[in-house]
């Protein structure tokens, strides 16, 4: 089909954005994107800001996409598929039962990580909790989300019968206004109990046992279950989305777990890669989504504004900046979240409360996935390829330099990677259409949607500081190779060449780690054209950085000035 | 993202929305006029739970636990009512401890829901019903003065306004005890935890402050009071159209809704000061958009707090000190002088 058009919404809290697609000869391509103020709250409806975001697209696209009653054109010349994601709406209060505290309630813990929740209390049926206790905990968290897991198929079930008995009376006593789910993704044997039990209808959705064999997680088993208690809440609370989703043909997806899809996505288009990561810093949440084979880490979290998080961010700063003068940035923007910040001072709080929010939710997910391979003080030890940075404290920054150093500082990543940034927040957008049109994101990323910010070699070394720790021959395809030395504290920037990929040969000291296997080990690397340029890291892990907070601003100032931002 | 409204208002229809989290039983009628404090909507629900295990409080075989069962699901009972009982030579007896209803009988359990207890929806200032929101509440007007804050503790309460020159007293003064007791105690700026500790010993009915320091953020969270902070953390003077207000209010009794500000539902905390007019309800509120002549209020340093109104808004994004291109509103201050600032860093006064 000629010219065959796509549309993507993403409803975020503060904003809702649009990207139209089209399909070209040579695929699909973006053809352009708005943004419109979110209308999500009471008594609004959040139609109009999706309208508004629309209207935007037809402006900038001169295609017609709303006929006069503001409905979406569909039919041969209007939109062939829409993909739908949902950010917006107050976290989901949700209960988690499970069997034990190590065993289910962790890996419930990790199932609705990616779902906007906001777990408000866990029953460990392990406990000695009675029942009458336990019912009185369930009514008081006046949750909206209840899920379930019942341990591994065949295994005990006395508990859980126990705990579905008090979750029917809970979900059946409580008038409450917007109907409680009920996810059930435990023992199978007592799945069919579960749904008889709990007498909810199409509340009640029933999983796969994410724990069918002990030692064995699929979090994927949770999923659809999850989806769809996902999308009955948000109807009952988001005005206007069960209308959208009908009149468009599509269920919305949780932003994040659309964002997931294209993680996942990027992982198995190099099956032989690392993995693939990707990183969104927003105002409220940092979101993290890491992805290798099988395996699959994804978490959001809320990073708090406490004394520690004042003193983290003055450390971080590329200025001069006390304690007070960084919580009274953070604090303020909490209350004004679309907030930017216009002056040097406010940006260098900015970035370094960016690099803080990192290590938090880095940190967060190493204690949902204890096998994330993260150290708050040796920084990111898992290889990942590419690490994708997205969200408006990465993306809505004056120089891409500025945001390789803050990512690379707030990660502290080992060996070689290359960070590539979603200039357009596409993340969401593209993981939604992924199930109407398989093929949609996969050429987009072929394309180079996400633009490469620059490969990253890091050359860890127990040195002394400005000791020679690795030397780099640079083959740009002229007839001269240029060399550099790269010393212990430094960062170096090699600048991209235009004319295409170049080749750097590393040469690193006999203690130097470049990530080549083994320490002095080193290789000829390919890397390609990239905004920023190769960047050589050679600071070490932990970060060694100065105590006095002068020459600490005057170190990450140097370092970014390095790197020519 | 759209620009964040800041109510400065004097002649403003005021409606809020006062709802139940359950579907109970609304309590007032359109066109009654309500008092602050007066229920709106409520709903009976239990006041416990009581789950018994028959089997083992009864000591009874699981497989004849029908005939020990006293009771139906649904079924009312009174406090000292029989529920379960074995008898014979040693008699076991499960009663009930309070009235209440049978709400389940499962694997051997009963479960009693007991008691009654009342969740209210309470006006928060004196007005006029103009809506019914069917089982859950009601929609409340009145015509007034309307100053909004940035944060606020979750209390309310109402009070004679009073404006205090600082935190605590001059040096050499001596304290007051008690002095505020009953009023809403509106304070420009205060530092330290001190002085907030000593603003509380005066037992003020409410407070308002212009701007607080961070650190001070746990104790107006924990705070017995309801605590509205007008501009924000930091050390800033309170712009010239609240003081402006604030002096209107000045001696008269006002309404302090201190609730928690949430962007995502574009609710402030306010202070309210009602009027005589009649309120016109079905009236639309203009929306409110960036415009030339409006007023604004702006965010960030060095401006944080101060007003102005709007003299330009120009089309093409302009290069900040911080490096980022943001597209521009160009503000001429109380002061006079002339300020370009990010659209995003103001605050669009409604007045």
């Amino acid at each position: 089909m000629e010219n065959r058009r796509t549309l993507s919404v993403d409803i975020g809290s503060q904003n809702t954005r649009a990207w139209l697609f089209e399909q070209r000869e040579d695929g699909f391509a973006l053809a352009c994107s708005a943004v419109a103020e979110t209308t999500a709250a009471s008594g609004q409806d959040l139609r109009a800001g999706v309208a508004r975001a629309l209207e935007g697209l037809q402006e900038k696209s001169g295609v017609r996409l709303l006929d006069l009653q503001q409905n979406l054109i569909r039919a041969e010349e209007g939109i062939s598929a829409c993909g739908l994601s949902v950010s917006a709406g107050k976290p989901i209060r949700t209960v988690l039962v499970g069997v034990s505290d190590t065993y289910s309630l962790a890996a419930l813990r990790r199932l609705v990580s990616l779902f906007y929740t906001d777990v408000v209390l866990e029953i460990d049926l392990q406990d000695d909790l009675n029942a009458t206790a336990q019912l009185e905990k369930l009514i008081a968290a006046n949750a909206d989300l209840f899920v379930c897991a019942g341990g591994t198929n065949q295994g005990a079930f006395k508990p859980v019968r126990a705990a579905l008995d008090n979750l029917r009376i809970v979900y059946q006593s409580l008038p409450r206004l917007v109907r409680p789910q009920l996810v059930y993704a435990g023992n199978e044997a007592l799945a069919d109990y579960a749904r008889e039990e709990l007498e909810a209808g199409e509340d009640f959705h029933r999983a796969l046992n994410i724990q069918a064999r002990t030692n064995a997680e699929s979090l994927a088993a949770g999923w659809p279950a999850m989806l769809g208690a996902f999308r009955r809440l948000r109807r009952q609370q988001l005005t206007g989305l069960a209308e959208l989703e009908q009149d468009w043909e599509c269920e919305a997806l949780p932003s994040a777990f659309a964002a997931s899809r294209v993680v996942r996505l990027i992982d198995r288009m190099n099956p032989e890669g690392k993995g693939a990561m990707a990183l969104d810093v927003g105002c409220s949440s940092t979101i993290v989504i890491a992805a290798r084979g099988e395996e699959f880490i994804g978490t959001i979290s809320h990073p708090p504004i406490s004394e520690q998080v004042g003193k983290d961010t003055s450390r971080y700063s590329t200025l001069p900046i006390d304690v007070q003068s960084a919580a009274v940035y953070m604090l303020n923007k909490k209350l004004h979240q679309a907030f930017l910040p216009a002056t040097l001072e406010d940006l260098a709080i900015e970035q370094a409360w960016t690099r803080v929010r990192l290590h938090y939710a880095l940190r967060r997910t190493r204690e949902s996935f204890p096998w994330f391979g993260y150290d708050p003080e040796l920084g990111l030890l898992d290889p990942y390829e590419p690490v994708l940075l997205s969200g408006e404290s990465l993306v809505r920054v004056p120089a891409p330099q500025q945001t390789l150093l803050m990512a690379l500082d707030g990660l502290q990543p080992h060996g070689i990677t290359t960070f590539a940034l979603d200039s357009d927040q596409l993340l969401a957008g593209l993981g939604s259409l992924a199930e109407k049109e398989p093929l949609l994101p996969v050429q987009l990323i072929d394309s180079g949607v996400f633009s490469n910010l620059g490969t990253v070699i890091c050359a860890d070394a127990p040195e002394r500081p400005a000791r020679r720790v690795l030397t780099l021959e640079i083959d740009r395809g002229e007839s001269a190779r240029e060399t550099l030395d790269v010393r212990r504290g430094e960062v170096k920037r090699v600048e991209s060449t235009p004319a295409g990929p170049m080749r750097i040969y590393l040469s690193p000291g006999e203690l130097t780690d470049v990530g080549m296997g083994l320490p002095g080990l080193g290789g000829w690397v390919t890397v390609p054209l990239s905004e920023v340029g190769t960047v050589i890291d050679a600071r070490g892990r932990p970060l060694d950085l100065p105590e006095e907070m002068n020459k600490r601003s005057e170190a990450f100032y140097n370092w970014l000035w390095e790197l020519g931002g | 993202m759209g620009t964040e409204i800041l109510a400065i208002a004097c002649d403003q229809q005021i409606l809020r929305s006062y709802t139940l989290p359950f579907a109970g039983s609304v309590l007032v009628r359109t066109g009654q006029e309500v008092e602050a404090g007066e229920p709106l909507a409520e709903i009976k629900m239990p006041e416990r739970y009581q789950v018994f295990d028959v089997v083992n409080g009864l000591k009874i075989n699981p497989s004849n636990i029908e005939r020990h069962i006293e009771r139906l699901v649904g079924e009312p009972v009174k406090a000292g009512d029989v529920v379960a009982q074995k008898s014979g030579l040693i008699s076991r007896i499960f009663r009930a401890p309070q009235d209440g209803m049978v709400v389940a009988i499962r694997d051997g359990r009963i479960t009693l829901a007991l008691g009654e207890k009342k969740l209210q929806v309470l006006a928060t200032y004196p007005g006029t019903v103009v809506e019914i929101i069917p089982e859950r509440g009601a929609v409340v007007a009145v015509q007034g003065l309307l100053l909004q804050g940035v944060w606020g503790n979750g209390l309310n309460s109402s009070g004679e306004l009073v404006s205090l020159d600082a935190a605590e007293p001059a040096a050499g003064k001596k304290q007051p005890t008690a002095d505020l007791q009953g009023k809403i105690a509106v304070v420009p700026h205060v530092a330290t935890k001190a002085a907030f500790s000593a603003l509380l010993s005066r037992e003020p009915a409410g407070l308002v402050l212009g701007s607080v320091m961070p650190e001070l953020l746990p104790d107006l969270e924990q705070a017995p009071l309801p605590v509205m902070v007008l501009v924000g953390y930091g050390e800033y003077e309170i712009d010239a159209l609240s003081k402006a207000m604030l002096r209107q209010m000045e001696d008269q009794t006002v309404y302090l809704n201190a609730n928690e500000a949430d962007a995502s539902e574009q609710s402030r905390p306010d202070l309210i000061l009602p009027g005589k007019a009649q309120v016109s309800p079905g009236l639309f509120r203009e929306e409110l958009r960036l415009e030339v002549g409006r007023r604004v209020r702006l965010l960030g340093k060095p401006y944080t707090g101060s007003t102005g109104e709007i003299v330009e808004l120009p089309e093409e994004p302009e290069k900040f000190a911080s490096g980022l291109v943001m597209r521009t509103v160009v503000v001429r201050r109380e002061d006079d002088l002339i300020v370009r600032i990010p659209r995003e860093n103001v605050e669009l006064i409604l007045e």
